[in-house]
């Protein structure tokens, strides 16, 4: 059985105010996290006010792009959409080493093979022009 | 702690029939629930004063002000998030502070809820899901449901308790969309999977209904028709880093702080502990969400709800914890517990299809995972 290539699995994310600098560092293939200027805590998903110390000062920092599969689900059965053939397909909660977890798919996995606790590396697929998503890879 | 909201009542309820196909206007639904629920209260639409909502609802008051023909509403509301505990415990501030007198709190679904974005673009909050796939409310719980195995050790059978225990508890109620459909443990674990590990009848299914009741203070429901219904506590609550179900950066994505924070305050606010209730109702839209409910409310222990739910017997209507008595949304019908509340109302009347013999104390909470509210009723 072949790893599906699907890349987009729903809509294609648009950029907000709160968000850009993540889409943008998406399409030059890096992943970028928020974290507070101030205490330097992380914080996903992107928002204007650090909730630990409420500064309103925030920045950017390259993730090194590792992390561990936290949990998964293989989705089955579509009712309503438009997708088709493309079940199953895997969805992970990936936790990065810096801390913030994102939801992702897996590029390299066949649906029973993704377990929690794997180490996994972030990879970019586009999906549409000039917008990428942040994927998974076996580390 | 103060609680100003015990002298209130569920003075009328009112439902349409349930059904499973989406053929009816949704105003219409709501025009007529509304319409029961204050025959059933011995008013009349002209004694009405106060009206919320739901904000997920796409009926909006002005348009049942339209067909009801109201002049002037002095006391409306939406309410957000998990159930229509918010809704009613809402309506029920609105006669608490003298903003309305007789205040209707209504929910009518029509057609299918919970689909994902159909857009071909999005932003914001689901921008960081449903590219990936995660499409509607089953695949962000299914997530947390298989880190909740992952970590307890449980097999997944044990959601399947929950759902036959709903569906048992439908099957018997003249009203539910699956009323004579009971299910057994083997049929939930044959039944197919959506996206792991939840299955087909882990979820609730798209029905089309709605349920409506009147809130007035105690003292004017001993005047009406009806045995009144006390509001004996309201809550909400709500947890750090909290979405709508797909916490995924909590500390610990099998928090269930909003409804350990609500339960500790309807103690303080009410002197009654959840579990000395006699008929319990947790918002069943997937199966795994009530067993962490009933940790988080205090009926077992944290990541004892397999063991607590095995066989189901605890909770069907003759044992210690009668569970979501007329079938829930699994067993009666989705309209976002509305309905769970016109059932515990019954239940306390002495009217409900599943009677609990002699039950006095009801508690009505959402589910887990995202701001939630709870009500605590009781007969007066």
């Amino acid at each position: 059985m072949q790893v599906k290539p699907t890349s987009l699995l729903g809509p294609v994310p648009v950029p907000t105010p709160d968000d850009r600098e993540y889409w943008e560092g998406c399409a030059r293939d890096e992943l970028i996290l928020q974290r507070c200027a101030e205490c330097k805590a992380y914080r996903h998903l992107p928002r204007p006010m650090c909730p630990k110390c409420r500064s309103t000062r925030g920045e950017w920092v390259r993730s090194a792009g590792m992390g561990t599969i936290h949990s998964y689900t293989i989705v089955h059965n579509l009712v309503g959409t438009d997708l088709g053939d493309v079940v199953p397909y895997d969805i992970v909660l990936v936790e990065m080493d810096e801390g913030p977890r994102i939801i992702s798919n897996m590029v390299d996995m066949l649906p029973d093979e993704v377990g929690i606790g794997m180490r996994v590396r972030v990879t970019f697929r586009e999906v549409a022009p000039g917008v990428k998503l942040p994927k998974f890879e076996k580390a | 702690m103060e609680n100003k909201i015990k002298d209130t009542a569920i003075v009328g309820i009112g439902s349409t029939s349930f059904t499973r196909k989406a053929t009816r206007s949704r105003l219409g639904l709501a025009v007529e629930a509304i319409a029961n629920a204050i025959e059933d209260a011995g008013l009349k639409p002209d004694d009405v004063d106060g009206l919320t909502s739901h904000v997920f609802d796409p009926t909006t008051e002005r348009e049942v002000l339209n067909c009801f023909g109201w002049r002037n509403l002095r006391f409306f509301a939406e309410t957000a998030y998990g159930n229509s505990s918010a809704t009613v415990g809402v309506a029920a501030m609105g006669v608490a502070t003298g903003q309305a007198r007789y205040a209707v709190a209504f929910r009518s679904i029509s057609g299918r809820y919970g689909d994902g974005p159909k857009a071909d673009r999005v932003h914001g909050e689901h921008a960081f899901y449903s590219p990936f796939g995660m499409r509607v409310p089953a695949h962000w719980v299914a997530v947390i449901a298989q880190r909740y195995l992952y970590e307890y050790k449980v097999d997944p059978r044990a959601f399947g308790w929950i759902s036959v225990t709903c569906r048992k508890h439908g099957a018997t109620n003249p009203g539910a969309v699956n009323y004579k459909r009971p299910i057994t443990i083997e049929e939930h674990q044959a039944s197919r999977m959506i996206a792991d590990p939840l299955r087909l009848f882990d979820c609730t299914p798209n029905t089309e209904g709605a349920c409506a009741v009147v809130v007035a203070s105690r003292e004017d429901a001993r005047n009406l028709r009806q045995p009144p219904v006390r509001i004996l506590g309201f809550v909400q609550g709500t947890g750090a880093e909290t979405e709508n179900n797909t916490n995924y950066n909590r500390e610990n994505i099998l928090s269930t702080d909003e409804s350990e924070y609500m339960r500790r305050e309807m103690y303080e606010k009410t002197g009654i502990a959840a579990t000395e209730v006699d008929v319990v109702q947790f918002y069943d839209h997937f199966t795994p969400l009530v067993l962490m409910g009933l940790e988080a409310w205090g009926f077992c222990g944290r990541g004892e709800g397999a063991a607590f739910v095995e066989g189901g017997e605890r909770i069907t209507i003759g044992g210690d914890v009668p569970l979501n008595t007329s079938g829930g949304h699994i067993g009666e019908a989705y309209v976002q517990s509305m309905n769970h509340i016109v059932d515990s109302v019954r239940q306390l009347r002495g009217t409900a299809p599943n009677q609990v013999v002699g039950a006095e104390l009801s508690l009505v909470a959402s589910g887990v995972n995202l701001p939630g509210s709870a009500l605590m009723l009781g007969k007066d």
